[in-house]
C-alpha cells in the first residue's frame, strides 16, 4: 500500500465515522495528527495503521482515528461581534419569549474543550442577573470524548485562558490552582458536556432555544451538511436561533433556515413548520 | 494606528513588533517605563501600548499608574504583557489603569484576540476601531 492509498483509505474512515471531510492537498496532516494513534497501536507508519484498520475492524480504533483528526481550535469569546449580538439582541429576545416557562436551553455543538459554552455562561451570569432563578442549561457536545471530558473538568491551562478571555472575567470567574485556572462552580453548574456525533442518530435531547454550530460545518461534505441542518431543524424551538461561524452560510445546503441580520453578525431562524 | 512596545527584552520587542506590523500597526519601542513616559510626554501619538512589568528604571505598574495620573493620551489602550499571573497582580494592574492583560509567552492568535477585546479589528487590511 502506498502512502497515497493509506491517506485515501484513512480519509474515508474519517468521513464515515465523523462526517468530516479531509482535503487531499493536506495529507501531511495525517502524520502529525495521527502520531498518538500510531504510538498507541504500535503501527510504524500510516500504511501500517491503514492495514491494521482493514484487517481488524475494531470500532474503537476507527473512532480513535476520527477523533484524532478533528480540529479542536477554539478560544473564549471567539468572534466578539457574535457575543455582542448575544448580549444585546439574542438573549433579550429569548428572555422575552420564554418568560412564562422561565427556561433556556442552549447547545454548543462541536464545542471542543468548552470555551464557547463557558463564554455563553459568563454572558448569562454577567449581563442577565434576572436569569438567576431560571432553568438555564448549556449543553456542549463534540465527537471527541477526550475534549468533552476535558471541558467538563472546567480546568484550563495558561495558553487557553490567554486566548480571548477578558482580564475582568478571569478575575471574576476563575480561581488559580497551580498551573491551571478553574472555572467558578456557578458557571460549571450551567454547563454539561457529552460526546455526540452530529452525523449519527442524535440521542434524546430537548429542543433548544439557541444552537451554536460555529466553524464546524466547513469540515463536512455537502451531503452531510444537509443532513445536519435537517437534524438541527428538528432540535430547535420554532422561535429559536441558529448561529454559524462568521464565514459559513446555510443557504446552499438547506431551505429550513432563513438568515436574519444584526449589526456585525447574522443568524438563522427556522422557517415555519 | 500606532503601538508603543515597552519591554526591556529586545527579542520580545522584535517578536511583538513583527506580529503588530503584520496586522498593519505602526510600532515604536521603548526599553523601560521611564523612556515610554518621555515619549508620551513629548507628544508621540500612541493608540495602543503593550507594557511589560519587570523592567529597570521604571516598572510597568508604575508606568501605567503615572501615565493615567498625568492624563497622557487618554484614549490609549494599555495591555500589560507579563509572566506575572496571580489574581492580585492582575487586579492591581487594572486598578492602576491597564485595559487588558496578556500572559507571556503569547501567540499571534492570543495577541489578536486581546486587540479584538479592546475593539481593535484585525480582520480587514485597514485596521480600524470597531
Amino acid at each position: 500500500m502506498t502512502s497515497e492509498h493509506a491517506c485515501s483509505f484513512l480519509s474515508e474512515v474519517i468521513r464515515k465515522e465523523s462526517g468530516n471531510w479531509t482535503d487531499p492537498a493536506r495529507n501531511m496532516r495525517f502524520e502529525c495528527r495521527l502520531a498518538p494513534v500510531l504510538q498507541s497501536t504500535g503501527a510504524a507508519s500510516l500504511e501500517e495503521l491503514a492495514e491494521m484498520l482493514m484487517l481488524d475492524r475494531n470500532p474503537n480504533l476507527y473512532c480513535a482515528v476520527a477523533e484524532a483528526m478533528t480540529v479542536n481550535e477554539t478560544s473564549f469569546f471567539r468572534d466578539i461581534s457574535f457575543f455582542n449580538a448575544l448580549r444585546n439582541l439574542i438573549l433579550p429576545n429569548l428572555i422575552q419569549q420564554n418568560r412564562s416557562r422561565q427556561a433556556l436551553h442552549i447547545w454548543s455543538a462541536g464545542c471542543s474543550t468548552g470555551q464557547e459554552a463557558y463564554s455563553v455562561a459568563m454572558v448569562v451570569r454577567e449581563s442577565f442577573p434576572e436569569l438567576a432563578s431560571w432553568d438555564i442549561k448549556i449543553l456542549g457536545t463534540d465527537i471527541s470524548r477526550q475534549v468533552t471530558d476535558y471541558a467538563q473538568t472546567g480546568r484550563f491551562r495558561r495558553l487557553e485562558v490567554n486566548r480571548g478571555l477578558p482580564a475582568r472575567m478571569l478575575l471574576k470567574y476563575f480561581t488559580r490552582d497551580q498551573e491551571e485556572w478553574v472555572i467558578a462552580p456557578e458557571l460549571r453548574d450551567l454547563c454539561e458536556f457529552r460526546q455526540l456525533n452530529l452525523c449519527a442518530p442524535v440521542p434524546s435531547l430537548p429542543r433548544f432555544d439557541l444552537i451554536l454550530l460555529r466553524n464546524v460545518l466547513l469540515y463536512f461534505a455537502e451531503e452531510d451538511r444537509r443532513g445536519i441542518f435537517d437534524m438541527l431543524y428538528r432540535q430547535i424551538q420554532p422561535a429559536g436561533f441558529l448561529i454559524l461561524g462568521a464565514s459559513e452560510q446555510a443557504e446552499e445546503s438547506t431551505t429550513l433556515f432563513q438568515a436574519e441580520f444584526a449589526p456585525g453578525c447574522y443568524f438563522y431562524r427556522p422557517v415555519e413548520r | 494606528m500606532t503601538a508603543l512596545i515597552v519591554d526591556d527584552s529586545k527579542f520580545l520587542r522584535q517578536y511583538t513588533r513583527r506580529i503588530l506590523e503584520k496586522l498593519g500597526i505602526d510600532c515604536k519601542e521603548a526599553p523601560d517605563g521611564q523612556l515610554a513616559l518621555h515619549l508620551l510626554q513629548a507628544g508621540s501619538e500612541i493608540d495602543l501600548m503593550l507594557l511589560d512589568v519587570n523592567m529597570p528604571v521604571l516598572n510597568g505598574l508604575e508606568c501605567v499608574r503615572s501615565l493615567r495620573q498625568q492624563g497622557l493620551q487618554p484614549g490609549m489602550r494599555v495591555v500589560m504583557v507579563t509572566t506575572e499571573s496571580d489574581h492580585e497582580f492582575i487586579r492591581r494592574a487594572l486598578e492602576f489603569g491597564a485595559d487588558e492583560f496578556l500572559m507571556k509567552p503569547f501567540t499571534f492568535e492570543s495577541l489578536c484576540e486581546k486587540l479584538h477585546l479592546l475593539g481593535i479589528s484585525t480582520h480587514s487590511p485597514e485596521l480600524r476601531l470597531l
